[in-house]
């Protein structure tokens, strides 16, 4: 057999040793269940969102002169016809659709005479309504990014974390450097775009913070397990003296490396992947893709999301995703690190949390007024803490302009380095 | 009794107890210290505590109505304080400001806005956010049943009516208990359990596998004492548990003495000055040791759970990967329900018994089940 063949049945062979373990397969099936719970749960909002999507097939999702102009007449036709409905019904008139909710007249027209208007009547006046609310919320966009002051949020967060000196400048440097990219990011308009209401449905919170970040854990598990498994399963089955005793014997340590990261690779795949899936088929966003992630309607809070560069809803997902795949290939790394020192894989899995925990724990014994404590947040353990705010404002700790990016390369080294470390350590080690 | 106290000496293994002590103070750390160093946390939290001791040490457990106008004079003689301070105060009175209506009307974003924060920034005891508490204080004890109906979802279910009523009308309701002082201990003993239960799962884990490993079961099993290896491993698990759960709340307790909390003990937690209604008028400290019997039943029900695991895992990642739901389950499902606000009328009067019953029910059968097949198993 030649050496590539060899290569390749022996990469097989341990890659079937992480996928026939029933217990990879059954944790997989777990956390799609899970996953998919957490979907179902906004379930509630999926009708609302089709609201406007009828909106953008009507204008499109950039907000300009004509289209405001478009979107006024056509709110207000709309608004017309729904007081011809009411005046008919009940002889009332509304000067906002929001006004027929209000609970007194809710309560008069629509609970206490159920006959008075048909389910389809009530479906377009909280169409309506919802119209309204994107109408109103357009109003509003230049006024509050007139009224935008980074350097005020950038105070606020210094003073919440106690930073000083100069941590507290370099702070106040990238939230300079910040306040540059919203003025081109006004300039570009990428916060005049319609996209799902931040503040209503959360959308951006669901997918990037509760459903991301559960993958971000849950693949963590699994590919500390699998790699844990893989790179002592020889020992753990006795069967290390007759594997690395033989002349290929001892390189099977790198074997075992690759395999541990394509396994994690995998894994990846089938959880991003399913779970995205479900999620984009329940969700509509086909219209959205497009839409810039800065968009003023895609905030949630009182600061709009701002992304340090000019990146669209699709462009900002695949780097989301892409970050997943980084953070298991280097906690894949760190486990097969580990491995080499220790002999349990029990004890590795303990390990890894208390690394992950250490490592959480940095900031804390690094003084408050040096670099460092901003420096202490650079590794992969903290990246899956918060990937809602990845690539854009992020607190006094993850608003830096390439800090996904130095992170995931430094760490990369790190590692790497470590690795081929570790594989040089156990040529030699004592296997007995 | 030889045969336990080897396994329980095996289970305490120096590596696994370094490791399990490197976790605790990991975690002690990450989740658990905050509400040490933090007690009060911040203002006005820390003068409500203040009001609260002293309003004990005047008024004891309750304060009845008439303890209630003397408190009230109180607040009215500090108004009066206030407003000879504010007259007195150049800046102030170039203000205009010279009644505490005035100064709590003063708008924030103005030269006086900085005047009133200067005020409120002073360390030590400070009459403004005195008076702020004490009006909170004044207006939760008149509005005891509005507030708290208000705490609960509309629509509020029957029975959860009726409780709050009861509660309303029982003097317990008159208490002299801050919320501060129950929110601390509610979120310390919830980590203190999620502490508790990931070391029980981590300690008792390895306890069957390790044998299966060493190949020791084949040797056992031949033997006429083998077969109740598996009972007597069971006892050795539990005790150990219990030593476990005793030596952290041991630790937890001596911790938590710090805080100095123990002036409340015996007062009702239906108190209005604490958020929510209880299905039993129980003291603090009897709330305390009802979380404490919970924790232990709670470790006991994981415990038997992993040992199930345990006994049937072929490996370290089956252990792992089956703990997963596991404790997912009993930490971010059921934790609310089990020990911290188990008897928050939240839930309906039975939840609890109910869990515990089911659980304990359902880790006994696992037990008993893997128990009987043990005795036949062909090894």
């Amino acid at each position: 057999m030649n050496k590539k063949k060899l290569d390749l049945r022996i990469h097989s062979y341990e890659l079937k040793k992480a996928f026939t373990s029933p217990v990879i397969l059954t944790l997989i099936a777990v956390f799609l269940a899970f996953n998919l719970s957490l979907i179902y749960s906004h379930i509630y909002v999926k009708d609302d969102l089709k609201i406007l999507n009828k909106l953008v097939d009507r204008f499109g999702y950039v907000i300009d002169a004509d289209m405001e102009n478009d979107f006024q007449k056509y709110y207000s036709t709309q608004l017309g016809e729904m007081n011809e409905l009411t005046e008919r019904k009940s002889g009332t008139a509304y000067t906002y659709a929001g006004d027929f909710f209000e609970y007194d007249n809710y309560k008069r027209y629509v609970h206490q005479q159920p006959e008075l208007y048909s389910p389809a009547e009530l479906d377009f006046i909280h169409e309506l309504r919802v119209i309204e609310m994107y109408y109103f919320k357009i109003q509003e966009i230049d006024n509050t990014y007139n009224k935008l002051d980074l350097m005020l949020i950038a105070e606020d967060e210094i003073g919440k974390y106690g930073l000083s000196g100069q941590a507290a400048e370099t702070v106040r440097k990238n939230y300079a450097k910040l306040t540059e990219r919203l003025d081109t990011l006004i300039q570009n308009g990428e916060h005049k775009n319609l996209f799902y209401s931040g503040p209503h449905y959360q959308m951006h919170t669901l997918l990037f913070k509760t459903l991301l970040r559960a993958l971000l854990f849950q693949i963590m598990i699994l590919v500390v397990l699998i790699t844990g498994y893989i790179s002592k399963y020889e020992f753990e089955h006795r069967t290390h003296l007759l594997a690395y005793s033989t002349k290929r014997g001892r390189k099977l340590a790198v074997d075992k490396l690759l395999v541990s990261i394509v396994a994690s690779g995998i894994v990846t795949t089938i959880l991003v992947g399913l779970t995205f899936a479900a999620y984009f088929i329940i969700y509509d966003y086909s219209r959205l893709w497009h839409v810039p992630i800065s968009s003023f309607f895609n905030a949630e809070y009182k600061l709009p999301y701002i992304s340090w560069w000019n990146m669209s809803f699709l462009t900002f997902l695949l780097c989301s995703v892409a970050l997943v795949y980084a953070c298991q290939l280097l906690f894949s790394a760190v486990t097969f690190v580990l491995s080499t020192f220790i002999r349990n894989s029990y004890y590795i899995f303990a390990g890894f949390a208390i690394l992950f925990g250490l490592i959480l724990l940095l900031p804390s014994v690094v003084p408050f007024d040096s670099n460092a404590v901003l420096l202490s947040v650079y590794t992969p353990f903290n990246l899956v803490l918060n990937p809602q705010n990845r690539f854009m404002e992020g607190g006094a700790f993850g608003t830096s302009k390439y800090y996904e990016i130095i992170t995931i390369a430094a760490w990369s080294l790190l590692l790497l380095t470590l690795c081929w470390l570790s594989i040089k350590r156990f040529m030699k080690q004592n296997i007995n | 009794m030889r045969i336990i106290s080897h396994e329980i000496r095996k289970v305490f293994n120096l590596k696994m107890v370094a490791l399990l002590l490197f976790i605790s103070a990991i975690m002690y750390q990450l989740f658990i210290s905050f509400y040490f160093e933090h007690f009060p946390n911040g203002r006005p939290a820390l003068d409500d505590y203040r009001i609260s001791v002293q309003m004990q040490k005047d008024y004891g457990t309750h304060m009845d109505e008439e303890e209630f106008q003397h408190f009230q004079q109180r607040y009215k003689d500090q108004i009066v304080e206030v407003e000879h301070y504010l007259q007195s105060h150049k800046g102030f009175v170039d203000a205009g400001v010279t009644t505490y209506e005035d100064f709590r009307n003063m708008p924030f974003d103005s030269e006086l806005g900085a005047l009133r924060s200067k005020e409120y920034n002073e360390p030590g005891s400070n009459p403004f956010y005195e008076l702020q508490v004490r009006e909170n204080l004044i207006k939760s004890y008149e509005h005891k049943e509005t507030d708290k109906l208000l705490t609960y979802m509309k629509p509020i279910k029957e029975e959860q009516a009726a409780r709050i009523k009861q509660v309303v009308e029982n003097e317990g309701v008159t208490a002299i208990f801050p919320y501060i002082v129950f929110e601390n201990y509610k979120s310390l003993i919830t980590y203190v359990s999620v502490l508790v239960v990931l070391s029980v799962s981590f300690i008792i884990s390895p306890m069957f596998i390790m044998d299966r490993k060493n190949h020791v079961i084949d040797l056992q099993y031949t033997a006429k004492i083998g077969r109740k290896m598996f009972r007597k491993k069971i006892a050795a698990a539990m005790v150990a548990a219990f030593l476990i759960i005793t030596a952290q709340l041991i630790c937890f307790f001596l911790l938590y003495s710090a805080n100095h909390v123990s002036m409340f003990f015996n007062s009702n937690i239906n108190s209005v000055f604490n958020y929510g209604a209880f299905w039993y008028d129980l003291t603090f400290l009897q709330y305390i040791v009802l979380t404490v019997v919970a924790l232990y039943a709670l470790g006991m029900i994981v415990t038997l759970f992993t040992l199930f695991i345990s006994s049937l895992a072929p490996n370290y990642i089956t252990i792992i990967g089956a703990q997963v739901p596991l404790l997912y389950i009993v930490l971010g499902v059921l934790f609310d329900v089990m020990i911290g606000d188990s008897i928050n009328i939240r839930y309906s009067q039975y939840t609890q018994p109910l869990a515990y019953l089911g659980l304990i029910a359902a880790a006994a059968t696992l037990v008993a089940v893997k128990w009987k097949r043990e005795r036949l198993a062909d090894i």
